[in-house]
């Protein structure tokens, strides 16, 4: 036993222990320190107890007949006891919520993106998906009685069917576009088919795809975890409007996008992509929100400079 | 409600409706809300002295113990119909004279009545300024004349800092278990255990020179 667990069992001032009195017979510390606490407690029982004065009731009955009941109920509403506390814990909830929507929307945002250039994969991806034959039954939708009445009286719950299909007309029209230039012939008769906000859509469209872009290319979609965008080295340049391919481990420049970051920026075709922000190019995905999009350093003629990027929104 | 029986002696405390003096404090209080006058009075005549010594302990002042433990019971009464027979009613009672007395010391601070000079000294400036001064009135009963070594000690226990003055007057004066104090101060037994241990510790400190 130590001093300190000694000192508690004294102070419980019960019948000491064995092991307790062993420790105070060898502890000069511990017998000085019972001492004067014997004697303190002496000292307070040896104090008188003080009693109420005579008048205590006669007193105490004059205060209470003075006093009113309405000086001793509590001064705050009950209901703001429990009122308040749910105030704020709505409030930090909707803040949480609010930030969580909102703001983290942002945050995965790359700066760059404010290129008007993000939707150029999804379009490809959407176009490759696409069945040729939905294609038509839409643009026979969009102009029913003139190209094909047939579908729109004989067959109502096509109909009923293509009416959500007009709010993706933006997405279709780019679509369309990019089937435009590369079938020809057959975008030729889609486009006389349509009419109304489709066709102008269609004209007012100026999405192009740059040179060499394979529209059949399948890109790998990195799964999106928990909100999170990943995106590939390519992506990213892509992003930016700079194509490149892979040669000898190297990711080279092969063309460079009308209007895009990577022309405002000056990269040119044959310049070798070393590092985006100062960051090596892996094959890792990098998640969106870590990509700033400030610099890109590159090797051209052999010597490596670093390129600070420009959007011409800019 | 009325209060004509409280107070009064004889004849009129026959009137309650139930005999008094058996009942537990949960009866009296059941029985004070259904309004026996009596019943309340039983209980102010259980408890005055003993809360009126707590306080006087506590305040070293006895006309102002008096007062406090005069206020208590009318927050009792007034709060009848809100009290809980969860815990023990001197708990209750007793919980209520301390926040008196501690809002009371915390007045004289802001009054500026607490001096710092006085018999007992301490290292620690916070201790130092939970300092009270000790009550030169001399008290109504010429019983309460206390011997020198008693004036010492009440002196002590006076200026110990308040957080750990309400726990060894429970334990060591009003002779409370240490759940007791506990449940009055509503802290956790081992702080309750610790602020004793520490007060009794500063009282041995305070007492050096009279050993």
């Amino acid at each position: 036993m130590n001093c300190r667990d000694f000192l508690f069992e004294f102070e419980d001032r019960n019948a000491l222990t064995e092991a307790a009195t062993l420790h105070l017979n060898n502890c000069l510390n511990c017998r000085k320190t019972s001492a004067e606490q014997t004697q303190v407690w002496q000292m307070i029982d040896g104090l008188r107890r003080v009693d109420a004065p005579k008048d205590f009731d006669f007193h105490l009955k004059a205060r209470i007949a003075k006093a009113s009941a309405n000086d001793f109920k509590p001064r705050y509403l009950p209901v703001l006891r429990y009122v308040l506390p749910l105030s704020v814990i709505v409030l930090i909830f909707t803040l949480i919520v609010f930030n969580t929507v909102f703001l983290n929307d942002k945050n995965t945002v790359p700066q760059v993106a404010e290129t008007n250039f993000p939707t150029a994969i999804e379009q490809e991806n959407t176009f490759a998906q696409i069945p040729n034959e939905q294609f038509e039954v839409t643009n026979n939708y969009q102009n029913p009685n003139v190209e094909n009445p047939a579908v729109a009286t004989s067959n109502p719950d096509k109909q009923s069917q293509d009416v959500a299909i007009p709010k993706k007309e933006t997405e279709f029209a780019a679509v369309r576009q990019t089937k435009k230039t590369l079938n020809g012939a057959s975008q030729k008769s889609i486009k006389d088919n349509f009419t109304g906000s489709i066709d102008s859509s269609l004209t007012n469209s100026t999405e192009k795809l740059p040179e060499g872009l394979n529209p059949n290319q399948k890109i790998e979609v990195v799964p999106n975890v928990s909100g999170v965008k990943f995106f590939t080295a390519a992506e990213i340049l892509l992003e930016l409007g700079i194509e490149t391919v892979l040669e000898n481990g190297k990711r080279v420049v092969k063309s460079v996008r009308q209007k895009s970051v990577g022309e405002t920026s000056n990269i040119k075709n044959g310049d070798v992509i070393e590092a985006i922000d100062g960051k090596k190019l892996t094959d890792e995905p990098t998640p969106g929100e870590k990509i700033e999009g400030k610099t890109l350093t590159v090797t051209r003629g052999g010597a490596k400079k670093e390129i600070l990027l420009r959007s011409h929104l800019n | 409600m009325a209060f004509d029986k409280f107070g009064n002696s004889g004849a009129e405390e026959l009137q309650s409706i139930v005999p008094s003096k058996n009942l537990s404090d949960h009866e009296l209080i059941e029985a004070t809300k259904k309004g026996d006058e009596a019943a309340f009075a039983e209980i102010v005549s259980r408890y005055r002295s003993p809360i009126t010594n707590y306080l006087y302990r506590f305040l070293n002042d006895y006309e102002e113990a008096v007062d406090l433990a005069q206020e208590t019971f009318v927050r009792v009464y007034f709060a009848i119909e809100r009290y809980h027979t969860d815990y023990a009613f001197s708990t209750y009672v007793y919980r209520i004279a301390t926040n008196l007395a501690i809002s009371e010391i915390r007045k004289r601070k802001r009054r500026q009545l607490v001096s710092l000079t006085g018999f007992f000294q301490f290292g620690d400036d916070e201790e130092a300024q939970d300092f009270s001064p000790p009550d030169k009135k001399i008290l109504p009963d010429e019983d309460l004349i206390e011997n020198e070594q008693s004036e010492t000690i009440r002196r002590a226990i006076a200026a110990l800092p308040e957080k750990y003055r309400a726990p060894i007057i429970l334990r060591d004066i009003e002779e409370k278990t240490y759940e007791e104090v506990a449940g009055i101060l509503k802290l956790g037994l081992g702080t309750t255990k610790s602020r004793i241990s520490r007060a009794r510790k500063l009282l041995r400190e305070k007492l050096q020179n009279y050993f």
